[in-house]
C-alpha cells in the first residue's frame, strides 16, 4: 500500500514538473500565435482657424478633421451680438484637395456674404455662402462662381477670386484658354450675373 | 466744321461789298478761327497750367475737416453701402504724453509692389498688413510726413460708373511732402466699402482694413489729442514712405 502510495506521489511530481517545464514554453509561444497588438486609434484634434472681419463684428470659424485620406471641413460664423457660433457649411474632401479662407473672404458692408477657396485639385474652386446659413440666391444654399462662370464664357478660365469690390461684387481674375491674360469680372452675388470690365484688378 | 462752313460763306460776300479791306479782315477772322480751333482740339494741359489733381476729386479740401454723418448712405462701384456708425463721445484711443521721446523713430512703409505696409519703431516691427494703394489714380511713391489725423470725414469724387461718394471714412492719417502738397489728399485711411486688400482699388490713397487702419493711427504720430489732430514743431507727424510700382 505505502509502495502504491509512494508511485502514485512520484507521478504526481512528475506531472506537476512536466507541466511545470511546460508552462514557459506556453509563454514563449504567446508572442508568435497573438498578432502584435495595434495601437487603439486616438482621433487627431480639430485645427481650428478663425478669421474676422475687417470690421470685427464677425467671426468665420473652419474646423478640419482629418479622418483618414479625407478632411471634413466645417464652417461656423459667430456675431458681435449673437454670441453663439452658428454651423453654416460642412464639407469633405479627399487629399490633397483642402479648403481655405481667403484674407477678403468677408463681404464689406455688413458681411452678408464670405467666400471659400478650394484647392488641390487642378484649377481653383471659390465658393460663396451667406454668414447666416441661408441660401445665396433662389435655392441655391451655396454658389460655385467657377461653374456660373464656364456657363457663361466658355472662353476664358477664373485664375483668382481676389476679394470684393462692394457689398455684392466679387473681383474674379481670368485668363484666355490659351495661357494669355484674360479680363477681370465682377460677380454679382445678388444677380448671380458677370460683368466684363475694361480694366484688370491684378 | 460749322465755324469753317460759317466763315466759308461769310467770305464770299465781305469780298463783293469790301474788296480793299478783305486781306486784313481775312487775317484777324483766321486768327480767331486758329484759336478757337486750338482750343477744341489741343489738349487743356497745352494752353492752361492745371493744378494737379486732388486725390478725392470732388470732396478736396472739405476732406481735410472732421466729419461724421451716421444716417447718410455711401455709394461705391455703383453700389449703396452703409458706413460703419461713429461715435465721437466714445473714448477709442489711448492718450499718450505730446513730445513722448519713445514715439521717435517712427516710420511707416508701403510696398506699391506686394501691397503691404510695414510700421516700424526703430528696427521693431510694429504692424505689419495688406493695403490697397491707386487704381483709378496712382498712389505716388516718396517720402511724405503725417500732417492731420481726423478720427474720421467723408470722400467724394470719381464720375460715372467710377463715382464714390463715402461719409464716415475712419481713421484718416494725411501726409505730404514738399513735392505733393497737403492739399494733394493723400492719405493713410480704413475703408469699409470694400475688401480687395492687396490689391490696388483706391483713388490714391492707402486703403487698409478698419481694424488696421485704427491700430496704426493709435500707433503714428503725432499722438492723438482730440478727433482732429495736427503734427506740428513738438509733434511731428511719422514719416510714411511709398515705394515700388502697383501691379
Amino acid at each position: 500500500m505505502v509502495k502504491r502510495l509512494s508511485l502514485f506521489f512520484l507521478f504526481l511530481i512528475l506531472v506537476i514538473g512536466l507541466s511545470a517545464k511546460r508552462l514557459p514554453v506556453q509563454l514563449s509561444m504567446a508572442p508568435l500565435v497573438s498578432p502584435i497588438p495595434t495601437p487603439t486609434p486616438v482621433p487627431e484634434l480639430p485645427k481650428v482657424m478663425n478669421v474676422e472681419s475687417p470690421d470685427m463684428k464677425q467671426t468665420l470659424t473652419m474646423k478640419e478633421q482629418k479622418n483618414g485620406s479625407s478632411v471634413t471641413h466645417t464652417f461656423l460664423t459667430s456675431g458681435e451680438k449673437e454670441h453663439a457660433q452658428q454651423q453654416v457649411f460642412t464639407k469633405t474632401v479627399d487629399l490633397p484637395k483642402t479648403i481655405t479662407i481667403p484674407f477678403n473672404a468677408w463681404s464689406p458692408g455688413g458681411n452678408k456674404y464670405f467666400f471659400l477657396k478650394e484647392t488641390g485639385s487642378g484649377l481653383d474652386s471659390y465658393i460663396v455662402l451667406t454668414s447666416l446659413g441661408k441660401p445665396v440666391a433662389r435655392d441655391l444654399q451655396t454658389v460655385v462662381v467657377e461653374e456660373l462662370f464656364a456657363q457663361k464664357y466658355a472662353d476664358y478660365k477664373i485664375t483668382d477670386v481676389t476679394g470684393w469690390a462692394a457689398p455684392t461684387l466679387l473681383v474674379v481674375n481670368t485668363d484666355k484658354l490659351d495661357g494669355t491674360v484674360g479680363p477681370s469680372f465682377w460677380f454679382d452675388v445678388a444677380s448671380l450675373s458677370f460683368t466684363r470690365l475694361s480694366t484688370r484688378f491684378n | 466744321m460749322n465755324l469753317i462752313k460759317w466763315y466759308s460763306e461769310l467770305m464770299p460776300k465781305q469780298k463783293n461789298k469790301t474788296a480793299g479791306k478783305c486781306g486784313f479782315s481775312h487775317l484777324i477772322a483766321l486768327m480767331g478761327l486758329v484759336v478757337v480751333l486750338a482750343f477744341i482740339l489741343l489738349p487743356n494741359s497745352y494752353l492752361i497750367k492745371k493744378k494737379p489733381p486732388c486725390a478725392n476729386s470732388i470732396s478736396c479740401t472739405q476732406s481735410f475737416g472732421l466729419k461724421v454723418e451716421n444716417d447718410v448712405v455711401g455709394i461705391f462701384n455703383g453700389q449703396k453701402i452703409t458706413p460703419p456708425q461713429i461715435d465721437l463721445a466714445q473714448k477709442e484711443t489711448p492718450t499718450r504724453v505730446l513730445g513722448d521721446s519713445a514715439s521717435a523713430g517712427k516710420r511707416v512703409e508701403v510696398d506699391l509692389t506686394t501691397q503691404t505696409l510695414k510700421a516700424y519703431e526703430g528696427d521693431k516691427l510694429f504692424m505689419e498688413t495688406l493695403i490697397s494703394s491707386g487704381k483709378w489714380f496712382p498712389t505716388p511713391p516718396g517720402e511724405y510726413d503725417v500732417w492731420v489725423k481726423l478720427r474720421a470725414t467723408r470722400m467724394s469724387g470719381g464720375e460715372g460708373a467710377d463715382y464714390y461718394d463715402l461719409p464716415n471714412v475712419p481713421y484718416v492719417m494725411f501726409f505730404y511732402n514738399k513735392d505733393v502738397g497737403r492739399m494733394r489728399g493723400f492719405s493713410l485711411h480704413g475703408a469699409y466699402w470694400h475688401n480687395n486688400f492687396g490689391h490696388p482699388m483706391s483713388h490714391g490713397c492707402v486703403n487698409m482694413r478698419i481694424a488696421d487702419a485704427q491700430k496704426l493711427y493709435d500707433w503714428i504720430n503725432p499722438p492723438t489729442k482730440s478727433n482732429t489732430t495736427y503734427a506740428d514743431k513738438d509733434n511731428p507727424g511719422t514719416k510714411v514712405i511709398i515705394y515700388g510700382q502697383a501691379p
